[in-house]
């Protein structure tokens, strides 16, 4: 279908972001410290949302890319489109909307993203996207609980006096206070199968010399077993 | 072929009465399509006419009242109608139930892909999509190195909040400030720093 190229992509609000991330990312949640939201249209209505921020451990992310300032570099955080944008639509806004991170901030170098093999796919749109490979771990990130809720670990430990922490300590029968992802493995938590992927995109060219990891063939994945596709394992 | 046992009866709008309490509602831009509808699609009107009661010796409507109130903005003299006659009060409330309840679902995905979305918005079918509002391309991030300062947030009992505030306000020298300006953060530091000297 030719329809991708009639996408319009548009900088809206989180009031308006966050409601459709939370219908249609595998998630159901959002993240909180995204700061810039692009919504993907076509014919005028809302079909795709992508939102960028800070990471969450920026310490240890500024340290992947030599010499990058602390407001260098953004996080693409969170990824949702229905299913009626036609095929390359995920492609063809990520593009557009690194176009708009060029032209609105200049000063922004490079953009990481992860894709969530354990979860839900190993990052072909992201390959499509121009991304670079640099990191293939097996998931110590998602934590599955007995009562079959999943939780990122860094929200468990950041937000842990959330409502939501709140009622997963009353599902579990434990006190509700802070507790690290070993408090919650021995509590009977356990991360989830599979792989997590590191891809980077780099708005600055030259900024790809300065990489201090690897850049992995994309044939590593399947090398090393971390094939995903819509959640399902081993496919590509 | 079956024949139907009630025939579509045009009546005098004077002669036909609303329902008293009638439970639905109707939202002002829904009444505006509404009444576009009645007037340009009249066949449509005709082929889904109002149903009538006639219990309490009245003609009033049991199914049709938000058509009955558009037909009389519209001006109209005549609506169509069918009457049910010797419902008992019971069966009358069935009905007017049963009218409103809304069986079935949009498949979205169907209606987004092959239909015309602001035509059906003019049809009154809502859609649960968010349009482009106008909304722009522009935005700024924050540029420029990290500061030298940070904020850092405690939940606190009231007890302990009580606590660390007066022992706070017993710290008055605070020779390490690292050009840190706020009191309380020096404070704090100071006593955590005389802690921390205690314990070697």
């Amino acid at each position: 279908m030719g329809r991708a190229k009639e996408i319009v992509v548009k900088v809206i609000p989180s009031s308006v972001a966050n409601p459709f991330v939370k219908k249609h990312h595998y998630s159901g949640k959002v993240v909180a410290n995204s700061s810039v939201h692009f919504g993907a249209f076509l014919g005028g209505v809302l079909h795709g949302v992508m939102s960028f921020g800070s990471s969450m451990d920026k310490r240890k992310v500024i340290t992947l890319v030599n010499g990058t300032g602390w407001n260098e570099f953004l996080e693409l955080n969170r990824m949702a489109f229905d299913d009626t944008l036609p095929k390359n639509a995920e492609s063809r806004c990520i593009s557009i909307a690194m176009k708009l991170i060029k032209k609105n901030a200049p000063h922004i170098k490079w953009v990481i993203s992860f894709a969530d093999g354990a979860q839900c796919g190993d990052g072909t749109i992201y390959r499509a996207s121009g991304f670079v490979l640099t990191g293939i771990k097996p998931n110590k990130t998602i934590l599955e609980f007995p009562n079959g809720k999943r939780f990122a670990g860094l929200s468990l430990e950041a937000d842990f006096d959330s409502p939501t922490i709140a009622q997963l300590c009353r599902d579990m029968g434990v006190e509700h206070k802070y507790r690290t992802r070993s408090d919650w493995l021995k509590l009977g938590a356990k991360y989830v199968e599979g792989y997590m992927l590191r891809y980077i995109y780099f708005l600055d060219k030259d900024y790809e010399k300065k990489l201090t990891v690897p850049i992995l063939p994309f044939d590593e994945i399947k090398k090393q077993g971390a094939s995903m596709y819509r959640g399902k394992r081993g496919e590509h | 072929m079956k024949t139907p046992t009630h025939n579509i009866v045009y009546r005098p709008i004077v002669e036909i009465h609303e329902l008293k309490n009638n439970p639905r509602i109707i939202k002002k831009d829904q009444f505006e399509k509404l009444k576009t509808s009645i007037k340009d699609n009249p066949d449509y009107f005709e082929a889904r006419p109002c149903i009538l009661s006639n219990r309490t010796g009245v003609l009033v409507v049991i199914a049709g009242n938000q058509r009955l109130r558009a037909s009389r903005e519209l001006g109209l003299t005549e609506i169509p109608t069918v009457l049910l006659e010797g419902l008992d009060e019971d069966r009358e409330a069935e009905i007017i139930a049963r009218d409103n309840v809304e069986n079935g679902e949009w498949d979205y995905d169907i209606l987004a892909n092959e239909w015309e979305i602001e035509k059906l918005n003019d049809w009154g079918v809502e859609t649960p999509w968010t349009k482009d509002e106008g909304f722009g391309t522009d935005f700024s991030l924050p540029d420029g190195e990290k500061g030298t300062m940070q904020t850092m947030s405690f939940t606190l009992s009231d007890e302990q909040a009580e606590f660390i505030k007066t022992q706070m306000a017993l710290i008055e020298d605070t020779p390490e400030t690292f050009g840190n300006t706020n009191k309380h953060g020096n404070q704090l530091y100071e006593i955590v720093k005389q802690w921390a000297e205690q314990r070697k």
